[in-house]
């Protein structure tokens, strides 16, 4: 191995910048997923032992093979990546990280460095094409900073190399002792920089071609909520407190917590302490009405327009408010489920885009009242209309005990594996019901005996094979949401009366900071939906109302997570979803309008007061060089004669004096020397004698005057033209 | 970056590409502004001979009353193919107003009056995007005298016996005639310390003309460029150095059968043969 290079104070500073902005930018791409933790392992770990060790002056040759062979292996591997599994993104992402490794290892030039800045610039594009959470700006800033300190720092190294060995050393030294003014320059640059990516940012038009559109790119993320519903199979969710959903209602309830029930699967095949889709659930697809998708009822669109061309609820007749509707625009994070979490009772919903960037999810069913749909990953926005209301008592009451259709046979399903014991004691419950109601509310009733626990406790019969509800029910008499609906349905079921659990997110807390309310990971939850004949399917929530509650936001800084809850929002509506649309309605918001309309006189004002701001400015600016380079006024004139005896072809260097100067336009024959000398003489006299009175300055200027009009060159004073210079 | 952003209207994509932009066209404008505030001078410390690094003094000055000029080097203008080399030197950092004074080393290849090597001042401030550079105004001729040889006494040289030279009694080998103001060219350890540091002004002493050796150095005609004659003028002027360090030998120079330099002493005699050997031919 050769001799280690010195580590100078530059070169240590260079090396650091490098790897630093380096790590950001993998952190951009990281915080999305778009690392493999063993790939970030592997790196991380190349980059410390490139890192601690001693570089050498000159890179080995055999290690120089070594690396060459690797690096063609790995993008072999990648090229067959690509291809065969198409992972572009996730082989050029490992591709570029070992890239990095490598030029760690090999880092003694500025080339290489130069390389390492090429790779980070080359990572933080793809963060931007996958990194749409907060975090990305915030990294994107401190890599702009870094990464033109780099470039500065490497730029200077590249200089010494490229100009010597002699010139190496002062660099080195100069570069490190004279770093503030280096980075007050690039943080300068940074700015500016930073000011055009604003402008590009908003000014762009957005076309979105699409020749190119991104697969399949970010990971999901774990949610309390999920497709799968397996009892005994339930985790700490209560405790996350992650937002998976930010709604913003047209009309907000006016409190902090919501009960809302905001719905995603709802399921209705129950075997063995495991809830499915069963293939017989209610078909529902999608219908295209008033610009929306609509849940349909027997083929016909949930939304229509009133009389009043007012958006509304199909009536349904003994539900006197199943015309209201509400409105909220509700932006999903990417939960991993393909289904949109909608309030109970959806009417329609309307996939908003978020930029052109992608292809705008198409929502495709809606089985079983659940909305699905084909996403892309990432958040999804949409607009939801829903009904607020259910049926009064009254009214479900007055539907009485409704006869089953066969359509929702698939709701009837009962357990092979269940205890005969739970379809006595649904009998028992159920004995003294006259309607679909008292059934209900008698289990219910029932169920409140019951206690809420997130604890998994399990009865000998369930440890012997039975069914988990069966031990919940007459055993343990504990559990969380998911038993105590599951329990319900089961119940309800045994008595003839369709049910249905549904998984979703309960309530929603009020963010004062973004103005929307925000569901947590803590928020899922589990209830149940039973049909009422002609009024539909009705929700309601066996569980204790203290489970259905996560506790109240975050448990860490409450305030601070609201705000960067706020913030991330904020961004995600400005930011990411900033459209051709919203690019338009802001410059009409400047007054710019489209066609011929004038400017209105609020958009007038803002840039009259916009052109004054930067004139006056601008005026300040000059004078306050004017005021730095103030020049006296004697010099000026003596200036402006130079200027003139110049353009006689006479040279003045800046060592003559203005007396030799004088001599020197005698013997050149000028015309007009007598005055110059004058003049000159009178200057020195103003110039360096004592302080001047206006008089005397007053009479320099006259012989300035006199002496620009009468320098002549003899040819031009003989053919009667002269030529004079202007004061 | 800018397809890829039309293409896919990512916003972020928008701004990364805007940023790269700016960053771009800025590197342009800094460095074309860092050149712009920036003056050159180059001076030769010292004479100059052929072949021999000689020291040359790149003063740079910053024009401008605020701002900083960072990393600027004057170096050599690769677009012309100047038979002389001149060091680079490199500024990192020059202040408002100031001027930095850089040394380095210069080199001609061949005696005579010569321009400097083209240079250009140049930067590539702040990302090394872009190489910004200027042509410096040709330098005023410089002479460089005959390439320095090791020297021994030959046939050049012969004592000579006419009439004294011009300069009276007043020469450096005799008695002490008295005291003068000192003039270019004086040799240093002729300074009498007392008297200077009495008038406040460099006083030498003067002998009067002493017995000294009068030597003629004898150049015959040639064409410069002839090596042979260029070896002949490079042993000239080695042997008139060696010569003249000599107290009291008065030397001349005679080219052809014309005495082109008049009999003189000292280190002022030796430039005045070596000026006129630096462009005979």
């Amino acid at each position: 191995m050769s001799e280690p290079l010195p580590m100078t104070p530059l070169r240590r500073l260079r090396d650091r910048l490098s790897l630093a902005q380096a790590a950001l930018a993998v952190a951009a791409v990281a915080l999305a997923g778009g690392v493999g933790t063993p790939s970030l392992l592997a790196v991380s770990g190349l980059v410390a032992v490139a890192w601690w060790r001693p570089l050498p002056a000159i890179p080995s040759v055999s290690a120089q093979r070594a690396w060459t062979a690797l690096v063609l292996a790995a993008l072999l591997a990648t090229f067959a990546r690509v291809v065969l599994r198409a992972e572009l993104i996730d082989a050029g992402v490992d591709f570029l990280l070992l890239l990095v490794a490598q030029r760690m290892f090999n880092r003694q030039r500025a080339r290489e460095h130069a390389q390492l800045l090429l790779l980070g610039s080359l990572l933080m594009v793809v963060g931007a094409v996958i990194n749409t959470e907060l975090s990305y700006p915030v990294l994107l800033g401190a890599y702009l900073v870094t990464a033109i300190m780099g470039l500065c720092a490497n730029n200077l190294m590249a200089e010494g190399e490229r100009l010597g060995a002699r010139v190496m050393p002062v660099i080195d030294r100069e570069g490190h002792a004279r770093r503030r003014s280096l980075w007050r320059s690039a943080g300068g640059v940074a700015v500016v920089a930073g000011l055009g990516a604003l402008l590009t940012f908003l000014l762009f038009p957005r076309f979105g071609v699409g020749v190119l559109l991104r697969g399949r790119l970010a990971s999901e993320v774990r949610s309390g909520f999920s497709e799968d519903l397996e009892l005994g199979g339930f985790g700490t969710i209560k405790s996350d407190a992650t937002v998976v959903m930010r709604i913003r209602p047209d009309e907000p309830p006016g409190s902090d917590r919501t009960t809302w029930h905001l719905r995603g699967s709802s399921f209705d095949h129950y075997e063995g302490g495991r809830w499915q889709h069963g293939r017989e659930g209610t078909p529902g697809p999608l219908q295209i009405a008033q610009g929306y998708r609509s849940v349909t009822d027997q083929g016909r669109p949930r939304l229509v327009r009133s009389p009043t061309r007012e958006l509304s609820a199909r009536p349904i007749p003994g539900f006197a408010a199943s015309t209201r509707i509400a409105q909220a625009t509700i932006v999903l994070e990417d939960i991993g489920a393909e289904v949109l979490l909608v309030p109970s009772d959806p009417v329609a919903v309307r996939v908003l885009s978020r930029g052109s960037f992608e292809a705008l999810p198409i929502p495709v069913g809606a089985r079983n009242h659940e909305v699905r749909l084909i996403r892309p990953p990432g958040p999804v926005q949409y607009r939801v209309v829903w009904r607020p209301d259910e049926p009064t008592r009254d009214e479900l009451a007055a539907a009485g005990h409704p006869v089953v259709p066969s359509a929702l046979g698939a709701y009837l399903q009962r357990s092979a594996s269940l205890d005969p014991e739970v379809g006595r004691l649904a009998q028992r419950l159920a004995a003294d019901a006259t309607t679909r109601l008292h059934v209900v509310d008698a289990i219910m009733g029932h169920l409140r005996g019951y206690e809420y626990t997130l604890e998994q406790r399990v009865s000998d019969r369930v440890r012997d094979g039975a069914d988990p509800i069966v031990g919940f029910l007459l055993d343990t008499r504990a559990g969380h949401c998911e038993y105590f609906a599951t329990a319900m349905v089961v119940l309800l079921r045994e008595v003839g009366v369709p049910a249905r659990i549904v998984n979703g997110y309960y309530g929603a807390h009020h963010n004062a900071v973004g103005e929307f309310y925000a569901v947590r990971q803590a928020d899922a939850h589990s209830w149940v939906e039973v049909h009422f004949g002609p009024l539909g399917w009705v929700t309601f929530d066996p569980t204790p109302p203290s489970g259905r509650y996560a506790g109240d936001d975050a448990p860490w800084w409450p305030a601070a997570t609201e705000l960067i809850d706020a913030l991330r929002n904020s961004y995600l509506e400005h930011v990411i979803d900033y459209d051709l649309g919203k690019q338009l309605a802001a410059l009409e918001r400047l007054g710019l309008r489209r066609g011929d309309r004038p400017l209105d006189g609020m958009s007038r004002g803002w840039w009259l007061a916009a052109l004054g701001l930067g004139l006056g400015l601008w005026l300040w600016r000059r004078a306050a060089a004017r005021r730095r380079a103030r020049v006296r006024p004697e010099t000026r004139w003596m200036l402006a004669v130079l200027a003139r005896v110049q353009q006689l072809g006479v040279p003045c260097e800046p060592h003559q004096s203005p007396q030799r100067i004088a001599e020197r336009v005698r013997g050149a024959g000028i015309m007009g020397a007598d005055e110059l000398q004058r003049f000159v003489q009178r200057y020195e006299v103003v110039r360096f004698g004592p302080a001047p009175t206006n008089q005397a300055r007053h009479d320099l200027r006259r012989l300035a005057r006199a002496t620009l009009r009468s320098l002549q060159h003899p040819r031009a004073g003989h053919d009667g033209t002269s030529s004079s210079g202007s004061m | 970056m800018g397809f890829a952003a039309i293409n896919s209207g990512a916003n972020l994509l928008h701004a990364i590409f805007g940023a790269q932009m700016t960053l771009i066209l800025g590197s342009g404008v800094l460095s074309e502004a860092t050149l712009r505030r920036v003056k050159v001078r180059r001076v030769l410390r010292g004479p100059l001979h052929a072949s021999e690094p000689g020291l040359i003094d790149v003063e740079l000055t910053n024009s401008d009353a605020r701002r900083d000029v960072l990393a600027v080097s004057v170096e050599d203008d690769d677009d012309y193919e100047d038979p002389g080399h001149c060091e680079p030197v490199f500024a990192v950092r020059i202040g408002p107003r100031e001027t930095l004074r850089l040394t380095a080393r210069v080199v001609m290849p061949t005696r005579g009056r010569h321009d400097l090597p083209r240079a250009v001042v140049a930067t590539r401030f702040p990302f090394g995007l872009f190489v910004k550079r200027r042509e410096l105004p040709v330098d005023a001729e410089v002479l460089v005298y005959p390439r320095r040889v090791l020297a021994r006494i030959g046939d050049r040289t012969t004592p000579h016996d006419g009439p004294p030279h011009g300069t009276g009694r007043r020469a450096r080998d005799g008695e002490f005639l008295g005291l003068r103001a000192y003039r270019d060219g004086d040799e240093l350890r002729r300074l009498h310390w007392p008297a200077t540091a009495r008038l406040g002004q460099p006083v030498v002493r003067e002998h009067e003309a002493g017995t000294g050796a009068r030597v003629r150095l004898t150049l015959r005609p040639g064409t410069a460029g002839d090596p042979a004659f260029e070896a002949e003028v490079e042993h000239a002027a080695a042997e008139a150095g060696l010569r003249l360090r000599d107290d009291g030998v008065r030397l001349e120079l005679e080219y052809g059968d014309r005495v082109v330099v008049p009999a003189g002493s000292g280190p002022a005699q030796h430039r005045r043969v070596l000026d006129f050997l630096a462009e005979v031919g």
